[in-house]
């Protein structure tokens, strides 16, 4: 019925006894020694306070607030938060881009697909362009503001390629099947 | 008295006077909520201040070896930049007291923490160019933009982006009156209630591309004028002549307040903060609205 | 009586390295796991990090309570302020709300309803210590259904 384990405590070298039975909780003694109990007299207790620092925390719009923090660091840079996520920013009409863009998503997804962007053009437009380009990012970056969105300036070959694809149906109709074996 | 305005009001849809001949306007008392913190005052910051000095006395010895992993560069590093106490020894008297030293601490004063500094201090004079090229770099040091604005040292007063720890109230000048903007209620547009002719009747005189929220339906409070356009301050006087003034209050989100040209009743507007309305307005009209504005 | 060190050297007896290291670890002092049981160690033994009690003489305890007596009548006479001011403000609001009532009662009703899903707007900020870099959104654009308000 009752079984017993045997354990040797290191402070005193004694041996003692656990029981346990199935019903009662499962007592393990620790491979720590048990500390010796400081007796903490009426008025002598301390709280615990722990080492703080002052840091100094930039949000993604540039705003700079002071917190304090244990972790040993006093320059913190937030790179998404409420500034730039579209939900707390419904009166700016491209949050969303802008998030993308501080995350760098956006340059990743323009270096991948450069060279559709770029045919059938010559050197100085390409230039052109990416120097426009550069210069919007960067005051899209500063102001968290997008320059008003003009008219296609060229037909997207991208939207071709798209446009007399239809999905391909998976897998059959599940529903159907079921109603079939009741 | 109930039945007879019903029945004017049925009678009175063709003409443009209100339902029960009363007189109403709805006025908006429009808030730009401060962007930074409040200015805290001599007595606050000192106390501030005595209070940190207490705490990080008391503050136990930073745990180095939490977070600091032994015999990397980081923890090195961090060594490096520490000044550590001189550890006690015998035949050396110290006139402050014997140094108390525990995990290179002395337990007698409070713990300076230095972090070793990340970046490498560049000239002042390319700190402009800097920041235009640096944009990219997520670990530039943290620049602070100053808390006073261009528009502070011009005192422009029609620009939001002044006193930014402070309240902004919208203020218009209508009729030769600086007042919070007010706009008559007439029986048609009277079903939609105050808070919604305030708002409609702001972007009459302010353009539309502004966004704003009012607080809440009811207003805030009321003001009497005679039929010379002077507060009364007695409240139990219901003539038809008097007209009542109700403050709705709202604040501004985004865009701006553009005064528009074809609107001749209001010339001149301004964002100010409670003193400033306080040496703008009417005495009697600024005792009514003094609650009504924030200190801060 | 009973140190960290000495811990450590009766635990060591019980506790085997997972990891046999090629090298021996000169620099490191202990391997990883002692090292985690001297951390855990640190950390719960409050003694050697606790600064030692701040004791004021008489005349310092006198200047502590004095500041801190100055503190509490100026918030004291702050919150009464701002007190006295919501009171006003309610007054106000109460005034206004039986003087519409009187005179126009439907312009009341609807001053009344129940605004059902009405939330504070989540673009009003918390004010931060310094200011962003663009401070005011000044091209706003109204949204094309008008639905401006909730």
């Amino acid at each position: 019925m009752f079984t017993s384990v045997l354990s040797k405590n290191s402070i005193g070298g004694r041996i003692s006894v656990q029981t346990r039975g199935y019903a009662g909780r499962v007592q393990i003694q620790s491979a720590l020694p048990k500390r010796p109990l400081k007796k903490i007299r009426i008025g002598k207790a301390r709280p615990a306070i722990y080492y703080k620092f002052n840091t100094q925390v930039e949000l993604s719009d540039g705003s700079v607030i002071t917190r304090r923090s244990q972790y040993p660091k006093d320059e913190l840079r937030m790179i998404t938060d409420q500034r730039n996520n579209p939900l707390w920013n419904a009166s700016k009409p491209d949050a969303s881009l802008l998030d993308a863009e501080s995350k760098g998503k956006l340059n990743k997804f323009k270096s991948k697909f450069a060279a559709f962007e770029q045919s059938g053009k010559s050197e100085t437009e390409v230039k052109e362009q990416e120097a426009k380009a550069e210069a919007e990012r960067l005051h899209r970056l500063k102001t968290g503001i997008t320059a008003k969105k003009v008219e296609k300036e060229e037909d997207d070959f991208l939207d071709m390629l798209s446009s007399n694809y239809e999905e391909e149906k998976l897998g059959g109709n599940l529903a159907q099947k079921e109603k079939k074996k009741k | 008295m109930m039945q007879i305005r019903q029945l004017t009001r049925s009678f009175a849809t063709a003409t443009t006077t209100t339902t029960s001949n009363i007189p109403i306007k709805s006025s908006l008392i429009l808030s730009r909520t401060p962007i930074v913190t409040q200015d805290i005052s001599e007595f606050e910051k000192l106390f501030y201040n005595y209070q940190e000095e207490l705490e990080r006395r008391l503050m136990w010895t930073f745990p180095k070896w939490f977070y600091f992993k032994k015999g990397t560069v980081a923890e090195r590093e961090f060594s490096e930049a520490q000044n550590y106490p001189i550890p006690n020894a015998r035949g050396v008297w110290f006139p402050q007291g014997n140094p108390d030293l525990k995990h290179g601490r002395d337990r007698r004063f409070k713990q300076e923490v230095i972090l070793p500094k990340k970046h490498i201090e560049s000239d002042n004079n390319n700190k402009e160019e800097d920041s235009d090229n640096d944009f990219d770099n997520v670990g530039r040091p943290i620049r602070a933009n100053s808390r006073i604005t261009k528009f502070d040292k011009e005192n422009d007063q029609t620009s939001l982006e002044r006193k930014l720890p402070r309240t902004l109230y919208l203020l218009v000048n209508q009729n030769g009156n600086w007042k919070f903007p007010s706009f008559n209620v007439l029986s048609e547009n009277e079903n939609s209630g105050l808070h919604k002719i305030a708002e409609d009747g702001l972007r009459i005189i302010g353009g539309d591309k502004i966004n704003t929220w009012s607080v809440s339906n009811s207003p805030a409070a009321v003001i009497k004028y005679d039929s010379n356009n002077k507060i009364i301050h007695n409240t139990d006087n219901n003539d038809q002549l008097i007209t009542r003034e109700f403050l709705i209050k709202s604040h501004i989100i985004a865009g701006k307040f553009d005064l528009q040209k074809s609107n001749n009743s209001v010339s001149d507007f301004k964002w100010l903060v409670k003193e400033e309305i306080k040496d703008l307005v009417d005495i009697s009209y600024y005792s009514k609205i003094d609650h009504l504005l924030s200190d801060i | 009586m009973f140190t960290v060190r000495s811990t450590v050297k009766t635990i060591t007896a019980h506790v085997k390295p997972t990891q046999q290291l090629r090298y021996k670890r000169d620099k490191a002092g202990l391997n990883p796991q002692l090292e985690r049981i001297v951390n855990q160690l640190s950390v719960m033994s409050a003694a050697r990090k606790q600064p030692r009690l701040l004791k004021l003489c008489d005349e310092d305890y006198i200047k502590h309570r004095t500041v801190m007596k100055a503190w509490s009548l100026y918030r004291k006479n702050k919150i009464e302020h701002n007190e006295s001011l919501l009171e006003k403000q309610y007054q106000s609001m109460n005034e206004a709300a039986a003087e519409l009532q009187s005179i126009n009662p439907k312009l009341y009703e609807i001053a009344n309803e129940h605004q059902f899903g009405k939330r504070f707007p989540l673009e009003i900020r918390t004010p931060t210590d310094f200011p962003p870099r663009q401070i005011w959104f000044y091209d706003y654009f109204p949204k094309v259904d008008g639905s401006k308000q909730q």
